[in-house]
């Protein structure tokens, strides 16, 4: 008979921490570093969100007090579709987004592409070309009220030796106040769009690039059966937080032009400012608050699901 | 001892902290710590009076307030400057609203003033007005609103609309400056002062309000008035002076933003003629900022073609009044009755003339300042300004009054802009005021 041993197996260092417990201590923990942030956004967002809502089905002027607050269900939605000066002002917010958007992209993107090349002080004009983005909004407003000046602007002045005598009258006029104010709000997002597509390219699969060269695909074929579809998660995160932005661009209305001239830069967001702000019918700008959080939740969820099948798998 | 800490104990710290960052913008404003005990009875009681006015404090408000120390001791004034424009005004409402600590507080636009009287926003004032002798007068509806029969705020301002004519101008284009004239007669001087460099006038003189008074946008049912005739009257005449020159260029008004900035056109010569208020003369006066050399006579406000009797499109105006909140009732009201009194005159330096005012030379001397001889003809100021027949109104209706006043400047742009008629203005005014009216109804 021969002996046999029983090889030792190795026992589990026992250990004083039962895992389960240990999970849990973590959450803890996580949930108090959480706690602050947590409380900040539940009082100055989740709080507000909801309070705007309600608001919506009130008739209310602020001054009155919480007294002074009459609910009347629909009929702020039912005063908003009748309301021929909300209507235009949609019509001129989705205008200002189907131009201000695509252009702003596309400029940003033609602009990342050459900034992506090894081109002499590059790292210096990515500065100069973000700089629109971080400049305090009045004063780059101050500089265009400037270059727009119908009679001694350098815009006019530029079209002058052109041969255009009588340039457009830009802030000054209802057809060209619009335009105007697109040509800022390009002018001020290209230089965050190239920085957001510069640091995507950063991660485009060269090897492909590569292979395409080697196949004799020129640079349009290149880009657009690699670069574009390489970039689309981007593009679409881009055009989804410009629709959202433009949406609510009010800062550069506020300052040049009020609404004007006439009601011809009267967006929906400045349109409710004057319903709040200057008319004192709270319950009506929350309304129209209420109504374009909707409509870009809308243009949000088409713009998802047309990208979807459209990125390089 | 040691001087590491638990990781607990960390936590706990770290969690406190953060709470109490989060805590302090909800606290914020819920109680004042500079709130004093009331006094005892009596008028002249001691404490406190927070003061929110929408007056720089160095144009005035602190001489007064330093006058009013010497004067009543035991009461101690603290001023806070408010913005005077929608935002400033919403700060000053939740301000009232938050309980914070506001005593006396100033009132700048009619239809704010019904918002703050019919919100309950402020102390009932009419047997304190009604019974006290140097007051009376502001109690009666000629210069006071009421609200449900009461008065809750007294004005502290009569801002007389009056002409300002550069008189070096007017005399090189043969202009005689009148002791009264016409709308029509305006805009014949007004276009003898426009040439190639200069143009008349920055604006066209008001004849609706000037015929219909201070509620010429309304009816007497309260409905939209726009189709009244004065009121196409007014826009043919504004339509007019665009086209002719006569009147400063609407693209320039609005490429340059000058509608805040009215006095740099009249100080710097590029208009000759300047329909305003008192209050600008501080501009005028301030001769390191607006240097000129020329000097500024006066004529009454234009009168409508035809009319006898008109309105003067001034109001009474800069209304003050006890916060219904206040816990120092009777200090807050001897300040306020310093201020519409025998403080009144600090505030000249402002431009801000005392409806109460009796004394015109020197009511004339403090608003013209010192240099009134070199910079003024005083003799018209005075004639003017004082003129027992300029009638001023108090506006008595304000459904939609803010929208209107929107729908009114952007019309008005484009009619001087010609983009639209008078008769398009006419009734796109209509159209906007009678959906602004509904939208308060």
């Amino acid at each position: 008979m021969v002996a046999t041993t029983v090889p030792e197996t190795p026992t589990a260092v026992p250990t004083t921490l039962n895992p389960r417990r240990g999970r849990s201590r973590e959450g803890r923990l996580a949930l108090a570093f959480l706690t602050p942030n947590l409380l900040g956004v539940l009082a100055f967002t989740v709080v507000p969100l909801v309070a705007g809502i309600l608001v919506a089905f009130t008739k209310w002027n602020v001054v009155s007090g919480i007294g002074g607050i009459q609910w009347i269900g629909l009929q702020n939605f039912h005063n908003l579709i009748f309301d021929a000066t909300f209507r235009k002002s949609l019509l001129l917010t989705a205008f200002f987004i189907v131009v201000t958007v695509p252009a702003t992209v596309l400029i940003g993107l033609g602009l990342a592409t050459v900034l992506n090349k090894p081109i002499p002080g590059r790292a210096a004009l990515r500065a100069i070309f973000f700089l629109p983005y971080i400049v305090n909004i009045i004063a780059v407003g101050t500089v265009w009220l400037i270059l727009f000046n119908p009679g001694g602007g350098i815009l006019n002045t530029v079209l002058r030796w052109f041969g255009i005598a009588n340039g457009p009258g830009w802030l000054t006029s209802s057809t060209w106040a619009l335009p105007a104010l697109m040509i800022i709000a390009v002018w001020s997002g290209v230089g965050y769009v190239a920085v957001i597509y510069l640091a995507a390219m950063q991660d485009l699969p060269m090897n492909l690039y590569e292979a395409a060269e080697i196949d004799g695909a020129g640079a349009w074929q290149r880009f657009r059966t690699i670069t574009w579809p390489s970039l689309m998660p981007t593009t679409v995160f881009l055009v989804i937080t410009s629709m959202i932005s433009t949406s609510q661009g009010f800062g550069m209305i506020a300052f040049l032009t009020q609404g004007g001239p006439g009601t011809s830069t009267t967006t929906a967001s400045y349109y409710m400012y004057q319903n709040g702000f200057l008319y004192y019918r709270f319950g009506y700008a929350a309304a129209i608050g209420i109504f374009m959080f909707v409509l870009v939740l809308l243009l949000t969820m088409v713009s998802w699901r047309l990208q979807r099948g459209r990125g390089l798998d | 001892m040691s001087l590491t800490t638990s990781r607990r104990r960390f936590l706990a710290g770290a969690a406190a902290t953060a709470s109490t960052a989060v805590g302090i913008p909800l606290l914020a404003g819920c109680s004042s710590d500079d709130k004093q005990p009331t006094g005892g009875g009596g008028e002249a009681a001691a404490g406190l009076v927070n003061v929110w006015g929408g007056v720089p404090a160095e144009s005035g408000p602190q001489d007064l307030i330093d006058a009013f120390h010497k004067a009543y001791p035991t009461i101690t004034a603290k001023y806070t400057q408010f913005v005077n424009d929608p935002n400033g005004n919403l700060k000053l409402d939740t301000a009232l609203q938050g309980g914070a600590g506001i005593d006396v507080f100033f009132t700048y636009s009619f239809p704010n003033l019904a918002k703050r009287a019919n919100a309950n926003q402020m102390a009932d004032l009419t047997e304190k007005v009604s019974s006290d002798a140097d007051l009376k007068k502001l109690a009666s509806k000629t210069y006071t609103p009421r609200y449900d029969g009461k008065v809750y705020a007294l004005p502290t301002v009569a801002e007389t609309s009056i002409t300002f004519v550069n008189k070096d101008m007017a005399a090189a284009a043969g202009v005689t400056v009148p002791d009264s004239w016409t709308v029509d007669e305006f805009h014949q001087a007004a276009r003898k002062l426009t040439n190639g460099k200069t143009h008349g006038s920055f604006s066209n003189p008001s004849v609706a309000v000037a015929t219909l008074g201070p509620d010429a946008g309304y009816t007497s049912s309260g409905q939209a008035n726009f189709t009244a005739g004065p009121w196409l009257t007014e826009a043919k005449l504004a339509s007019a002076m665009a086209k002719d020159g006569s009147s400063y260029p609407e693209q320039q008004v609005l490429s340059q933003q000058l509608t805040a900035y009215q006095q740099n056109l009249f100080l710097t010569e590029k208009i000759g003629l300047w329909i305003s208020g008192t209050y600008n003369l501080r501009f005028i006066n301030d001769l390191s900022q607006y240097p000129h050399k020329f000097v500024t006579t006066f004529a009454p406000q234009p009168k409508p073609t035809g009319a006898d009797k008109y309105w003067n499109t001034g109001n009474y105006d800069n209304f003050i009044s006890v916060a219904k909140s206040s816990e120092n009732q009777d200090a807050a009201w001897t300040f306020v009755k310093y201020w519409l009194t025998t403080g009144a005159k600090y505030m000249y330096k402002a431009g801000k003339l005392s409806p109460l005012e009796t004394d015109t030379t020197q009511a004339t001397e403090l608003l013209l300042g010192e240099q009134r001889d070199k910079l003024y003809d005083v003799d018209a100021f005075t004639r003017v300004t004082f003129d027992p027949a300029n009638r001023l109104g108090v506006p008595k209706q304000f459904a939609g009054a803010p929208e209107i006043a929107t729908a009114q400047t952007s019309q008005t742009e484009q009619l001087l802009l010609g983009k639209i008629s008078p008769q398009q203005w006419v009734s796109n005014m209509q159209k906007a005021a009678t959906s602004a009216i509904a939208k308060d109804s």
